[in-house]
C-alpha cells in the first residue's frame, strides 16, 4: 500500500497578514521506501508533516490537500482528519530529542501510554514487557532500569531512542521524522538513523524524512523531494537526481555541499564556497511565474511570466521538476 | 548516588538550612527585646510596674543575668520546650500554646484544601478554553477574589451569616468532641480564609497549564494519539501543579498570618487570638513563644513543599530544574 | 513626560487597565473630595446615629453621629497616604541594599541574603504583631515597622538585577577604566533596577493597603484620633448589630481600593516589563 499526498496547500494566519506556507504539494511513498524531503529553513517542510498529523498551529489553515494512507482517503481540509491514526497508523519522530519527552513521568510511563492507545485492550504488564522489549530493540543499554527513569537521566541521543522505541510499538504505516538528528552530534547521527532504517525493515512501513542535509538524504533515502518556498520542485530517486538534477534549484543545492576529498588551495582566500545569493520570497505573496526566478542563474524571459508544471526529467517517468527549460523539446 | 540517597541528602540539606533559619529567628526575637527602649519590664507591666513586681520579672526573666548567659539560657529552654512560665497565669507557656494550636493548625488545613480543591479544577477548566466567555468571567472571578482581603471577606461573611441568613454559626470553633459542631464553626472561617488563595491557585493553575500544553512534548502525546483529557487533566496538570505547591509554602505563612483576623472576627481561639490578647497585655514571652512556634512551623510547611515538589518533578531532587 | 503618556495609553487599550485606572481614580476622586462634599467627619450629632444613608448623610452615621461619608473619605485619604509611604520608604531603601548586596558580593552578599531570609522566615503579619508589641503602637513606629517587613521582597529583586548587571561586558569594561563606583551605580545599576522596582512597588500597593487595614483593623495600627479604613472597619463592627452600615461601606471602599490598585499594578507590569509577564 502506498502513501500519497496531493495538493496540499496550507495558510498561516499572521498579524502581517497571511502566509501561503505551502502550495499544492503532492508526494508519493511506497511501502517500505524512504523519501527525504529536503528544502532550506522556511521551505515548509516540517509544515508537511505537521498537516499530515493534523498537528498544525492554531494560526495555520490547510485550504486543500487529500492524503490517501493504507488505501483510505482524508481530506487534511478538516481538522484532526487522521487523528483516528495517531499511535497506529502514522507515527513521527519530532526534531527536538530534548523536549520531546514529559520530564515529570518516567520513560516507562510514556511508553506505556502509547501502548494504551495502541491496544487498549491489554493489561499494564503486557504493557510494561512490550515497551521493554521495544526500549532493547532500539539498541537502549539496561531496558528494564530505563523503564523507571526520568528524560533528564537520558542523553539526547537516548531520548531519540525512546521516541523510535515510540514509533515501533505503534507499528505505522507512516513514520515522518522530522529532521531527527539535527539536534545531535555527528557520531549519534548515524546511530539514529540506523535505527530508523531498522524500523522500517522490521515494521516495513513507508518513512518521510524531512531534512535539510543533502548528504543524509543521499546516503539513506530512495526518493528525494525538493521543497522550495512552499512548492515542490523536483522529485525522483536519489540516484537520478544525484546523477542528473532536474532544476536549477536542485543542482545548486548539491554544488554547495563540500565533498571532503575536494583539493583544498593552502591559500585559505582561494577557497571558494559556492551559495545560492538572494532570499526567499515573501510568502504573503506569490511573485508571477517561476517561484525560482530572481535567484536563478539560467533563467530566461518566460521564467517570470509562466508558471512552470511538472515535466519529466531525462524521459523518465519517475523523476520530474517543474523547471521551464524541460518543456522545450 | 542512587535516587533515595539523593532525596536523603536533599532532605538533610534543606533541614539543615531550616534549623539555621529558626535558630536565626529566634536570636532576631530575642535580639528585638534587648533593644527595646527603655527598660524591658517596666514597658512590660506597663502601670503595673511596683518596684516588687519588677524585679520578680527581671529574676523570672533572668533579665539580671549576663547577656550571654541569657541567650544560652533561652536557646538550651527553648529547645527543650520550655518556653518559661506565664507571669499572668502562672502555667508554662508551652501548655499555653500547643491547647491553641490544634484549632489553627485544623483551620489552616482546612483553607488550604478547600484552596486546592476548589482553586485547581477552576484553573483546569479555565485553561480547557482559554480565551472563552467562560475563560474570561472566571479570570474576573478569580481576580476579585484575590484582591479583597481577608479582612473584608470574612466582614462580609459576617454579616451575611450573623445578620442575614442564620445558616452557619459565626463565633467560637464549636463543642470539643463534637465533629460535626466543630466542622460546622469551620466552614465560614476557612471559606474566609480560603477564598483569596482559591483565586490566586486558579489563575496560577490555569497559567501554568497553558504554558505546559505549549510545550513540545504535548505534541509528542498527542502525535501518538492520547485523549486530550488524559494530556491536560494527568500530564500537563503534574507539570503545571509544580509553580502550584511553591506557592503553597508561602500561602501557609501567609494563612497562618491572615488567621488571626478571621480568629478574631470569628471568635474562635487560636494560636492568632492567643498572640493578639498577650500584646494587648503586654506579656512578651507568650508573644514571643507563639511566634518561635509559627516561624518553626513555616519553615516546616516550606520544606514539606520543597519535599512534594521533588516528589513532583524528578529535576528538582536531582538538583537542577 | 512622553513615556508617562505612552504608558497611559497603553493601560487603556485593555480591559483590566481601563478597570484599574477607573476603580482607582474613584477612589481618589472619593478620598480627595470629601472635605469638599460634605461635613465635617468629627462633628458628633449623637440624635443622628446610626442614620442610613440619605440626602443629609450620604453614607449614613455611625455610632457617634458622624458623617460616614466624611469619615470614610478621611480614612481613605490617611490610608493611601501612609500605603504610599511605606511603599516608597521601602522599596528605596531595599532597591539600596540589594544593589549594595549585588555588587559587594561575598560575605556582605551572604549576610544581607541572610538577614533577609530571616526576616521572611516571619509570616508578615506576625512579625509585624512581634515589632509593634516590642516598640508600641503611634502612626510613625508603625510605618517604620511596616516598612522593615517589606524590605526584603525589594531588596531580593534589586539584588538579583544588580547581580546580572554586574556580570555584564559594558560595566565590567567602565570598571576597567577606573570610573567611579557611586557614578557606575547611578549611571548604570540605578536605571536598570528602577523598572522591575517600579512594577514591584506598584504590586505591592495594594498588598501594603490590605496590610495596614489588617492591622490598624485588630488594633495595631493607626490609633485614635486618626483613623484608616481599617479603624473604621473595626468601629463599625463593634456595633455590627445596631447597624452595619459603617462597617459595610468602609470594607467596600477597602475592596474596591485593593481591586483598582491591583489591576493597576498588572496594567502597570505588562506595559513597563513584558516579558515577565508569562500567560494570563
Amino acid at each position: 500500500m502506498a502513501i500519497s499526498l496531493r495538493n496540499l496547500s496550507v495558510d498561516y494566519n499572521l498579524p502581517i497578514g497571511a502566509a501561503h506556507a505551502l502550495r499544492d504539494v503532492s508526494l508519493d511513498i511506497q511501502k517500505g521506501e524512504m523519501l527525504g524531503l529536503v528544502g532550506e529553513s522556511g521551505s515548509g517542510k516540517s509544515t508537511v508533516a505537521f498537516a499530515l498529523m493534523g498537528l498544525l498551529a492554531a494560526n495555520a489553515r490547510v485550504t486543500s490537500g487529500t492524503a490517501t494512507i493504507e488505501g483510505r482517503q482524508f481530506d487534511l481540509t478538516r481538522p484532526n482528519a487522521t487523528a483516528s491514526l495517531r499511535g497506529r497508523g502514522m507515527a513521527m519522530i519530532f526534531q527536538d530529542p530534548m523536549l520531546s519527552l514529559n520530564p515529570v513521568f518516567t520513560i516507562g510511563a510514556q511508553l506505556i501510554e502509547v501502548l494504551r492507545r495502541r491496544s487498549p485492550g491489554s493489561d499494564r504488564k503486557t504493557r510494561a514487557a512490550q515497551a521493554e522489549d521495544a526500549l532493547a530493540k532500539v539498541k537502549l543499554s539496561n531496558p528494564k532500569q530505563r523503564m523507571q527513569q526520568y528524560p533528564h537521566e537520558l542523553s539526547g541521543g537516548m531520548r531519540q531512542r525512546v521516541v523510535i522505541a515510540m514509533a515501533l510499538l505503534s507499528e505505522p504505516a507512516l513514520l515522518i521524522a522530522d529532521e531527527p538528528t539535527t539536534a545531535l552530534d555527528v557520531t549519534v547521527e548515524a546511530q539514529i538513523m540506523r535505527e530508523i532504517i531498522g524500523l522500517r525493515d522490521r515494521i516495513g512501513c513507508a518513512v518521510l524524512l524531512i531534512t535539510h542535509s543533502l548528504g543524509l538524504v543521499t546516503e539513506h533515502c530512495d526518493r528525494i523531494s525538493v521543497l522550495y518556498a512552499g512548492e515542490r520542485l523536483e522529485s525522483g530517486t536519489v540516484r537520478d537526481v544525484q546523477r542528473q538534477p532536474g532544476h536549477p534549484y536542485t543542482r545548486m543545492l548539491f554544488d554547495c555541499e563540500v565533498p571532503i576529498d575536494r583539493a583544498r588551495d593552502p591559500d585559505a582566500a582561494q577557497n571558494r564556497f559556492t551559495v545560492i545569493a538572494g532570499e526567499l520570497p515573501d510568502p504573503r505573496r506569490r511573485p508571477p511565474g517561476c517561484i525560482f526566478n530572481g535567484r536563478c542563474d539560467v533563467s530566461f524571459e518566460d521564467c517570470a511570466k509562466v508558471v512552470p508544471g511538472d515535466y519529466a526529467v531525462a524521459g523518465s517517468a519517475s523523476h520530474g521538476a517543474r523547471c521551464l527549460r524541460l518543456a522545450t523539446p | 548516588m542512587t535516587r533515595t540517597q539523593r532525596t536523603a541528602a536533599f532532605i538533610a540539606t534543606r533541614l539543615g538550612s531550616m534549623a539555621l533559619t529558626i535558630v536565626g529567628a529566634t536570636l532576631l526575637l530575642f535580639l528585638m527585646v534587648r533593644l527595646v527602649p527603655g527598660d524591658f519590664a517596666s514597658v512590660m507591666l506597663g502601670p503595673r510596674a511596683t518596684p516588687e513586681l519588677r524585679a520578680q520579672i527581671v529574676h523570672d526573666m533572668g533579665l539580671d543575668r549576663s547577656f550571654v548567659e541569657q541567650l544560652w539560657l533561652f536557646v538550651s529552654r527553648a529547645a527543650t520546650g520550655n518556653f518559661g512560665e506565664d507571669v499572668v497565669s502562672h502555667r508554662p507557656i508551652l501548655d499555653l500554646v500547643l491547647e491553641v494550636i490544634p484549632n489553627t493548625l485544623a483551620l489552616a488545613f482546612s483553607a488550604l484544601a478547600l484552596a486546592l480543591l476548589v482553586g485547581i479544577p477552576i484553573g483546569v477548566i479555565a485553561a480547557l478554553k482559554p480565551g472563552s466567555w467562560l475563560d474570561s468571567g472566571l479570570a474576573l472571578l478569580s481576580i476579585s477574589f484575590i484582591t479583597t482581603p481577608t479582612l473584608v471577606v470574612s466582614v462580609v461573611l459576617f454579616l451575611i451569616f450573623a445578620i442575614g441568613l442564620h445558616w452557619l454559626p459565626v463565633a467560637g470553633a464549636g463543642n470539643p468532641g463534637d465533629i460535626v459542631d466543630r466542622l460546622q464553626h469551620l466552614v465560614l472561617p476557612s471559606v474566609a480564609l480560603a477564598l483569596g488563595w482559591i483565586g490566586y491557585i486558579s489563575r496560577l493553575v490555569r497559567a501554568a497549564l497553558l504554558d505546559t500544553l505549549a510545550e513540545l512534548h504535548v505534541r509528542t502525546l498527542r502525535a501518538y494519539g492520547v485523549s486530550e483529557y488524559r494530556i491536560v487533566g494527568l500530564f500537563a496538570l503534574k507539570l503545571a501543579l509544580v509553580p502550584v505547591v511553591s506557592i503553597l509554602g508561602i500561602g501557609l505563612g501567609d494563612l497562618i498570618g491572615s488567621s488571626v483576623v478571621v480568629e478574631i472576627i470569628f471568635a474562635r481561639t487560636g494560636i492568632g487570638s492567643l498572640i493578639f490578647n498577650s500584646i494587648a497585655q503586654r506579656n512578651y514571652p507568650v508573644v514571643q513563644a507563639c511566634v518561635v512556634f509559627i516561624v518553626a512551623f513555616y519553615i516546616l510547611a516550606n520544606l514539606v513543599v520543597d519535599m512534594v515538589n521533588a516528589l513532583l518533578d524528578p529535576r528538582v531532587a536531582a538538583g537542577r530544574g | 513626560m512622553s513615556e508617562a503618556m505612552w504608558a497611559l495609553r497603553r493601560i487603556c487599550s485593555e480591559r483590566d487597565g481601563r478597570l484599574g485606572l477607573a476603580f482607582t481614580t474613584i477612589i481618589l476622586v472619593f478620598a480627595l473630595v470629601g472635605p469638599l462634599v460634605s461635613p465635617d467627619p468629627n462633628v458628633l450629632d449623637i440624635k443622628a446615629r446610626f442614620a442610613a444613608p440619605g440626602i443629609a448623610h450620604l453614607f449614613g452615621t455611625d455610632n457617634l453621629g458622624r458623617d460616614l461619608f466624611a469619615r470614610t473619605s478621611a480614612g481613605t485619604r490617611y490610608a493611601l497616604t501612609l500605603a504610599v509611604t511605606i511603599v516608597v520608604i521601602s522599596s528605596i531603601i531595599g532597591s539600596l541594599i540589594g544593589i549594595v548586596a549585588g555588587i559587594a558580593g561575598g560575605w556582605v552578599d551572604r549576610a544581607v541574603t541572610a538577614v533577609f531570609d530571616i526576616v521572611n522566615a516571619f509570616p508578615p503579619l506576625i512579625l509585624a504583631f512581634a515589632l509593634i508589641a516590642l516598640y508600641g503602637k503611634g502612626s510613625a513606629t508603625f510605618v517604620l515597622l511596616v516598612t522593615v517587613v517589606f524590605i526584603p521582597q525589594f531588596g531580593r529583586m534589586a539584588r538579583a538585577r544588580a547581580r546580572t548587571l554586574r556580570n555584564l561586558s559594558f560595566i565590567e569594561a567602565e570598571r576597567m577604566l577606573a570610573v567611579h563606583p557611586a557614578t557606575i551605580v547611578v549611571r548604570h545599576y540605578l536605571p536598570n533596577v528602577a523598572g522591575p522596582i517600579i512594577v514591584l512597588a506598584s504590586m505591592n500597593l495594594p498588598v501594603v493597603i490590605a496590610f495596614e487595614a489588617s492591622l490598624s483593623f485588630l488594633g495595631f495600627g493607626v490609633q485614635p484620633p486618626k483613623s484608616s479604613l481599617g479603624t473604621l472597619i473595626k468601629d463599625g463592627f463593634v456595633s455590627i448589630n445596631q447597624s452595619w452600615w459603617p462597617t459595610v461601606t468602609a470594607a467596600l471602599v477597602l475592596a474596591v481600593a485593593t481591586l483598582g490598585a491591583t489591576l493597576l499594578g498588572e496594567a502597570l507590569r505588562r506595559v513597563i516589563d513584558p516579558k515577565s509577564a508569562g500567560t494570563r
